[in-house]
């Protein structure tokens, strides 16, 4: 997919889910991440999911024992009541959140760092050309370290002599990798010099191409982007848990927002779905 | 008109008194390829650079430069990126972190529109065979890849006269086939005009209309390959030359003197096979005179003479060497080993010897416990990756010098992190003389028993300069300093670096940064050696004195195992030679049963004489087997 559309989907859906604390643009946006990164990483983007469970109870159970506020009491501690509302806006403001961070990873599933490259050299072409640079440099540097550290090592410096003799090691490997690393550089800057650089105003090259499939999923994203938009506006994820919960509306015009909004969210899903089931179509067909 | 025209160019660098090149002067007519071929510091680089004024050193130069009729000097941005130039080492000229990207590089320079440059770059991608990897990260490509890689993006900005300073030095055999065979492609294909500097002779020969000899910053011969031998010939300078030329050329320098004719000198191991079943099937009356006089003056003992200039010859340091590593570690097991100082490999007379060193150094001294064993090791990087090592069983004999050989991703230096103690093998035990690894308690295995040189000799110094470095190394180590100098004097006298010790280790040469981390690794006075490619990046000389330190270690008890792609230079120094293949040994033996039981992963000398000479691996075996052939007729 095209960089550009890519990163207007997901910082739109990143900040109306921060800001939305309607409970079922909550629901459709955890559902439409969980699901998103099911698809997009597989059962790798679920490594870390103890974190997540975790940071979302933690969010969620904290909320009542610091706002005190909601008519239905469920205890006491101490002096301070524990309610019911604070305890459902907890779980609210937990979906939030981990439907954000979700909807991160993601992003870094679907923008990688040559697709963001690519959106900073449009408008950055310097900065982006040292990016780049750097993003090749550091893990260089790391990788070497570790190289070096494990030859002195072998040599028998730092060893047997207790934590001081490691440290002192450490410390003469780092220094003696930042000259090296520094040497390199000189040797890149020939590198540049020879191969132009500075001799004329820089272009930014990238290897995206808008396809038809692109204008596309730009056009619909756009459409549901405006419908969702007009429905925030017009107060359809507007809704209130203090003193108590209000009523979740389903008239048809907040109806007609919901599945707007759960369309958008589910797009990357959809569009795996759509082009699993071509790809059988087109296997079938052969 | 030539396309670039060199006349009377000297140069000097600020400060020095010696002129880095002397009124050198050349032609280059377009499509030639041009190999330039001389010692370490003789100025190539410095030449190479002057054509392209981006790079050009300062100094005082002298003489002319044109490109196309005019002083390069004055050439506009867009003229001067008709010449691209590719350098040594292939890790320093990348610029970014995609390999897309850093094709595109060049061409974002000249400030061309994305549509250009997208066909450029698709087409030299295409071009060299890099859609495989064209998404991928530089950083995880392999050393060959990048050197392709900087290649491809030199080439993508179409440059019309093509510069590569010494661009295999540090790639193994396999990357560097895959660099030649892209110029020789890129020559023959696009007519493009190409200027090497190169020290990899048996490569170049190949795909070279003409080779520069230069000499102190001098040409000193300018010749098609297969003339080169009759202008050194003419010249006098075979003595100091020969060693370096590739084997076909050895083999016929030594069998055929200069009123042989009807005989053009062979330059492919296609050609070398011709020539020898022509001399060895066919009586010939001229052999034996040409065989005689090969014996009065050019002596199979004496081509290692090649080495520069030196106070005392390769033989006596090798003795002398050997002598200061037996009197710093008498008193151990090994002391027994010391005096069998015989001609080492030189032992391949008349064909008996042939079968000495089979037996014997195949296990090592019976009785002897062998200086590291591996049993049934498995190892891999990750959980879920592959095993890199699949259930290994290997010993090396104490006391010997042991090659490993194998491809890429074989296994070879994961082999070695695994017995130095670097990695943990999951499965299978390691045993350094007899122990356990994990019996050496806190780093003791990295104190008078085993040390490990990396394939990058760089990281074995952290200091400024060689000798803070070493201070450096024994307040670190532990190691009483004085006695550590005598020691480190000592080594480095026999080992011709003591100049060095001044010198920051990465101004050095890889020759003399191999040298002087090999030097470094016998402060500590191991009694087992683990060796990384330590032959990577030298030129012919620099490896004849390598080979000699390794005999004079074995001499004085040591065993070394080295890791190498190197076929000749394993064949030259190894008592055996194992076959690493997909994580496992696949064949071992001496190196004569060794290379000769194999077809492609041999000598060019054993592949030249296939077929037409029993089991001949070295060049030296085979003018000795060709000369009794021609005596018996």
């Amino acid at each position: 997919m095209h960089p550009i559309p890519a990163a207007v989907y997901f910082a739109a859906v990143i900040v109306i889910s921060m800001f939305t604390m309607h409970p079922v643009f909550i629901i459709l946006s955890l559902a439409g991440s969980v699901l998103g990164c099911a698809v997009l990483g597989g059962r790798k983007a679920f490594s870390g999911w103890p974190f997540y469970v975790i940071v979302f109870l933690l969010t969620a159970l904290i909320n009542p024992l610091v706002v005190h506020r909601g008519q239905t009491v469920l205890f006491y501690i101490g002096l301070r009541a524990v309610t019911a509302e604070a305890l459902i806006y907890g779980f609210a403001a937990a979906g939030v959140l981990v439907s954000v961070l979700m909807w991160f990873k993601c992003m870094g599933l679907v923008l990688t760092d040559d697709k963001i490259m690519y959106l900073f050299g449009r408008t950055l072409p310097k900065t982006a050309l040292v990016i780049s640079a750097a993003t090749r440099l550091v893990p260089l540097f790391v990788r070497q370290i570790r190289v070096s550290a494990d030859t002195q090592k072998c040599m028998g410096a730092g060893t047997g002599k207790g934590m001081r003799g490691r440290i002192s090691m450490a410390a003469r490997v780092f220094s003696a990798n930042i000259s090296r690393s520094l040497e390199d550089a000189v040797e890149t800057a020939a590198s540049m010099r020879a191969r132009g650089y500075g001799a004329a105003k820089r272009s930014s090259y990238a290897p995206f191409k808008a396809g038809a499939s692109d204008i596309l999923s730009g056009a619909v994203i756009a459409l549901l982007l405006a419908a969702v938009i007009y429905g925030l506006i017009s107060g359809a994820a507007e809704f209130s848990y203090y003193p108590s919960p209000a009523l979740v509306a389903a008239d048809p015009h907040s109806l007609t927002i919901y599945i707007c909004y759960g369309l958008l969210l589910l797009l990357p899903v959809l569009t795996s779905a759509a082009g699993r089931i071509k790809w059988k179509y087109c296997m079938s067909a052969i | 008109m030539e396309i670039l025209h060199v006349s009377n160019l000297s140069f000097k660098y600020p400060g020095s008194d010696i002129p880095a090149l002397r009124d050198v002067s050349f032609d280059v007519a377009p499509g030639e390829f041009i190999t330039i071929f001389g010692p370490s510091g003789c100025g190539k680089t410095t030449l190479l650079r002057l054509i392209k004024k981006e790079l050009a050193p300062y100094g005082e130069a002298m003489g002319e430069i044109l490109y196309c009729g005019r002083p390069v000097q004055k050439l506009s941005a867009a003229e001067s990126s008709e010449m691209g130039f590719v350098m040594q080492r292939p890790e320093g000229q990348i610029v970014t972190d995609t390999v897309w990207h850093e094709l595109a590089f060049g061409l974002e320079n000249l400030g061309l529109p994305s549509d250009v440059i997208r066909r450029r770059v698709a087409e030299t991608a295409a071009y060299f065979g890099i859609e495989e990897w064209f998404n991928q990260k530089t950083a995880e490509l392999s050393g060959g890849q990048k050197q392709i890689l900087n290649l491809a993006s030199v080439l993508s900005m179409q440059p019309r006269l093509l510069l590569l300073d010494e661009p295999s030095a540090q790639l193994d055999p396999i990357g560097s086939a895959e660099l030649f065979s892209a110029l020789r492609r890129l020559n023959s294909e696009t007519g493009l005009t190409v200027i090497m500097a190169e020290h990899r002779l048996q490569d170049a020969f190949e795909i070279s209309d003409r080779i520069i000899l230069l000499e102190d910053g001098a040409v000193i011969a300018s010749a098609p390959p297969a003339e080169l031998l009759k202008t050194l010939k003419s010249g006098g300078l075979c003595e100091k030359f020969i060693p370096a030329l590739p084997a076909p050329v050895r083999v016929f320098d030594a069998l055929t003197d200069e009123g042989c004719e009807g005989y053009t000198c062979p330059v492919t191991v296609r050609d070398g096979r011709r020539f020898l079943a022509s001399i060895c099937t066919a009586p010939h009356e001229r052999m034996a005179a040409a065989a005689e006089s090969y014996t009065a003056g050019n002596a199979p003992g004496s081509a290692a003479a090649g080495v520069p200039a030196t106070e005392s010859g390769p033989a006596d340091m090798r003795e002398a060497l050997a002598d200061a590593f037996a009197a710093h570690s008498s008193g151990r097991a090994y002391e027994a080993y010391r005096p069998e100082t015989k001609p080492a490999s030189v032992s391949t007379q008349n064909g008996e010897a042939y079968e000495d060193a089979a037996g014997d150094a195949y296990c090592g001294r019976a009785g002897d416990v062998p200086a590291l064993e591996l049993y049934g090791v498995s190892f891999r990087y990750s959980r879920n990756g592959g095993d890199v090592l699949k259930g290994i069983s290997f010993s090396a004999p104490a006391g010997r010098i042991c090659c490993l050989l194998g491809g890429n991703g074989s296994g070879k230096s994961t082999l070695l992190s695994v017995s130095a103690g670097l990695l943990k093998p999951y499965e299978g035990r390691v045993k350094i003389f007899g122990k356990r690894l994990h019996e050496y308690k806190n780093g003791s295995l990295y104190r008078g028993t085993a040390a490990m040189l990396p394939q990058d000799a760089l990281t074995v110094f952290t200091g400024d300069s060689i000798d803070e470095d070493i201070s450096a190394h024994c307040r670190l180590t532990g190691m009483p300093e004085d006695e550590a100098r005598r020691q480190m004097e000592r080594i480095y006298t026999l080992m011709h670096i003591a100049h060095l010790k001044g010198r920051h280790p990465a101004d050095l040469s890889g020759g003399e940064q191999q040298k002087c981390a090999i030097a470094k690794l016998l402060l500590s006075n191991p009694r087992l050696l683990l060796l990384d490619e330590p032959s990577k990046g030298m030129d012919a000389f620099a490896k004849a004195e390598l080979a000699d330190i390794f005999k004079a270690l074995k001499s004085a008890g040591k065993t070394v195992l080295i890791v190498t792609h190197d076929v000749e230079f394993a064949c030259d120094v190894a008592d055996v030679c194992a076959l690493l293949f997909d994580g496992g040994i696949a064949s071992k033996g001496a190196p004569r049963q060794f290379f000769a039981g194999n077809h492609y992963y041999t000598t060019p000398a054993n592949r030249m004489s296939r077929g037409i000479l029993p089991d001949a691996v070295t060049v030296r075996e085979v003018i000795e087997l060709c000369r009794e052939r021609t005596e018996r007729r």
